[in-house]
């Protein structure tokens, strides 16, 4: 004598919701994760590229006025003095360098 | 951004330039207003200490018949750096020769005078030998007395500060931009550099070439003093149609021809790099190696060939440095 399977409306095989429920919910919760994450991402992520991309440029500026006193009678009065500044960060702006010499 | 002002004016026959950077105290002038206010010292110290100037303080005492004269402090000051720059060369460097000077035919300013062909002097120049100290050392007979604020000399010595005086001035104005980040006194070639902000970046200084005028060096200078004696801006022909320059040997009393024609010397500060680059030129070359060991320099032969001696670039070290910035 075979044994039957009986018949009937399957049964589930323990309380809660099915398979298909929570593959659904499972997936949902991925996306929304994976929707913060990319949220966040997008927020953050262009500054610190930003700061990544960024070069700290440095200049010294060295600002130099020039004043030469003229002797009498050479463009005005004794005392009379003409004066340029000169302004720069580079070596090819600054005034000559001191010399020693005879004199 | 830092701020240097870099004045150059006429003065002491010469030029004089002061570079001065930022003030170190708030209380200090900017560099513009200190920048005149050290041309007004450097003018009044020329003025009062030049022998062309018949009512300059050193003329004054030059005329005076007395042993024993009233001096203000800054002549005392200047005739005792003139005993010791004597001292420090063994009487090389002769406070006491005005009167060799204008038997020379130096009685004038020569300045904006346009020297003698050097190359001409050289020629007609005698036999090259190193200068001495004059055996009589009148220099040593000259004192300086503060209590009663007189000089005290022999009758009728007259004395001459001379490079002294530039090297002395530089000197006195660095003392007096001690608050300021960095400075160069040039007192027509005498120098003197000094300011924590130099040690931390040195100045270059550029030696010039007696003969050619070009460059022939720069050094790197953080602190202290450098000048050059040469014979090439005060030559002139004498009255006998030879030639003479401001250096004179001490024991004779005439121009010195030592076969070199200039000499830079480094030293812990102006009055000193003057006395001895006078010194190392009246010396001539082998003396002149001497005498530049120690703080080093350079000198130029006749030939125009250029000797270094000695170290020559002296960023210093930066002990200490914490000790004087605070």
């Amino acid at each position: 004598m075979t044994e039957q399977a009986p018949v009937g409306p399957p049964r589930r095989a323990r309380g809660g919701p099915d398979r298909v429920t929570v593959a659904l919910c499972s997936l949902t919760a991925f996306l929304l994760v994976l929707a913060l994450l990319s949220t966040q991402l997008s927020h953050t992520s262009p500054s610190r590229a930003a700061a990544r991309r960024s070069v700290l440029v440095r200049r010294i500026y060295k600002t130099t006025v020039i004043e030469r006193v003229l002797p009498a009678g050479v463009g005005g009065p004794a005392g009379t003095s003409v004066a340029q500044s000169v302004s720069g960060s580079s070596a090819g702006s600054v005034p000559p360098n001191p010399v020693t010499r005879t004199s | 951004m830092s701020e240097t002002h870099d004045i150059t004016f006429h003065s002491m026959g010469s030029d004089v330039r002061l570079l001065i950077g930022a003030p170190l105290l708030r209380t200090a002038p900017p560099p513009a207003q200190a920048a005149w206010r050290e041309r007004a010292y450097v003018e009044d110290f020329a003025a009062r200490l030049s022998r062309f100037r018949s009512d300059s303080e050193l003329s004054t005492l030059n005329r005076d018949p007395r042993t024993r004269v009233p001096a203000s402090p800054l002549l005392r000051t200047a005739v005792r750096a003139g005993i010791w720059a004597a001292q420090r060369s063994e009487g090389l460097v002769d406070p006491t020769l005005t009167g060799a000077l204008e038997r020379a035919g130096y009685t004038t300013s020569l300045d904006h005078v346009p020297p003698a062909s050097l190359e001409q002097a050289l020629a007609a120049a005698p036999a090259r030998r190193p200068a001495r100290a004059h055996p009589r050392q009148v220099w040593r007979r000259i004192a300086v007395d503060d209590p009663s604020a007189t000089v005290r000399r022999p009758a009728g010595v007259m004395l001459d500060t001379g490079g002294i005086g530039k090297g002395l001035c530089a000197d006195a104005v660095a003392h007096r931009l001690g608050g300021y980040t960095r400075f160069v006194v040039d007192c027509g070639g005498d120098l003197a550099i000094g300011g924590v902000g130099a040690q931390l970046e040195p100045y270059e200084i550029e030696v010039e070439h007696p003969l050619t005028g070009e460059a022939i060096r720069a050094l790197r200078i953080a602190v202290g003093g450098v000048a050059t004696s040469g014979l090439n801006v005060r030559v002139w022909r004498d009255s006998g149609g030879g030639f003479a320059h401001h250096l004179l040997d001490p024991a004779s009393g005439l121009p010195a021809w030592t076969g070199l024609v200039g000499a830079t010397a480094l030293a812990p500060s102006a009055l000193e790099a003057e006395t001895l680059s006078k010194m190392a030129l009246l010396l001539g070359p082998r003396g002149a190696r001497r005498v530049l060991a120690k703080h080093g320099g350079l000198v130029v032969h006749d030939d125009g060939d250029v000797e270094e001696i000695g170290p020559l670039d002296r960023p210093r070290d930066l002990v200490g440095l914490a000790g004087r910035a605070a």
